[in-house]
């Protein structure tokens, strides 16, 4: 049986199975979101320290 | 969902969460890598110093979600000078670039991580440290034989080595006056 030497560079990424626009969280990566910068702060965390965007803020919302 | 079809992320684990989860709302692999990293580091400082840093930002309703955000964002959480003495250099680089808060700055893909980490070895990995409030204790145990090495929070160490059967005899190169962290760090790769 012919033996397949492993070779790294054969590997398939998953970066190269998407073409590129679709990489980097549509093209959006880093990209600010006031909308999220405020969210982050008053959205609800619930007692195992999830911050719940889905939510409405909850007064007295828990750190952890 | 969006038009692309990159779901979003409406949860986030606030102890674990990445600089730019809290300005952002588009993740990629970047997200991942962070969190990767993140893993490493709580798994080389101990979950309890970890848990201690975190805490240090407030508790349930006195959790300062803002200074937090600022800390994470500067590189100021976690604390990247607490690793352990006995972490080695490689892989203290590697936590770093993984935990990187800016983006370009950290690995690029999974592969680059797992490579670099294959690049991780060195006589240190062997001990294990533990702590108490005002010592730190590494030990390892090397084919029967065990070594216990102790520094007292003035740097004042102790070393012991106990063979099968046999009682701790002293191991003089590790009883020392004072040990620096560089110090500690030296001994335990020669032994």
């Amino acid at each position: 049986m012919r033996k397949i030497k492993n070779d790294p560079a054969e590997y398939t990424k998953r970066s190269d199975l998407y073409p590129k626009s679709r990489v980097g969280g549509d093209n959006r990566r880093g990209q600010r979101s006031k909308k999220r910068e405020r969210e982050y702060l008053t959205a609800a965390i619930d007692a195992c320290g999830y911050i719940d965007f889905e939510s409405q803020p909850q007064s007295g919302s828990v750190g952890e | 969902m969006n038009l692309s079809g990159v779901a979003l992320q409406d949860r986030l684990y606030n102890k674990m969460v990445a600089p730019d989860a809290t300005y952002g709302d588009q993740f990629d692999r970047a997200f991942d890598i962070y969190q990767l990293g993140l893993t490493l580091y709580r798994m080389c400082v101990g979950d309890a110093a970890f848990s201690a840093q975190y805490a240090s930002y407030g508790t349930g309703a006195s959790f300062d979600r803002a200074e937090f955000r600022f800390d994470l964002r500067k590189g100021r959480f976690p604390n990247r000078k607490a690793l352990p003495p006995h972490t080695p250099t490689k892989l203290r680089h590697i936590i770093n670039k993984c935990i990187a808060t800016k983006i370009a700055d950290r690995y690029q893909s999974a592969i680059d991580v797992a490579n670099a980490l294959a690049g991780v070895d060195g006589a240190t990995l062997d001990w294990r440290l533990s702590t108490t409030a005002d010592m730190r204790k590494w030990s390892k145990n090397e084919s029967g034989t065990l070594y216990e090495f102790t520094v007292n929070k003035s740097g004042e160490s102790r070393c012991y080595k106990t063979v099968p059967n046999g009682l701790p005899r002293k191991v003089s190169a590790g009883c020392k006056m004072y040990m620096s962290d560089e110090d500690i760090e030296k001994f335990l790769g020669s032994y």
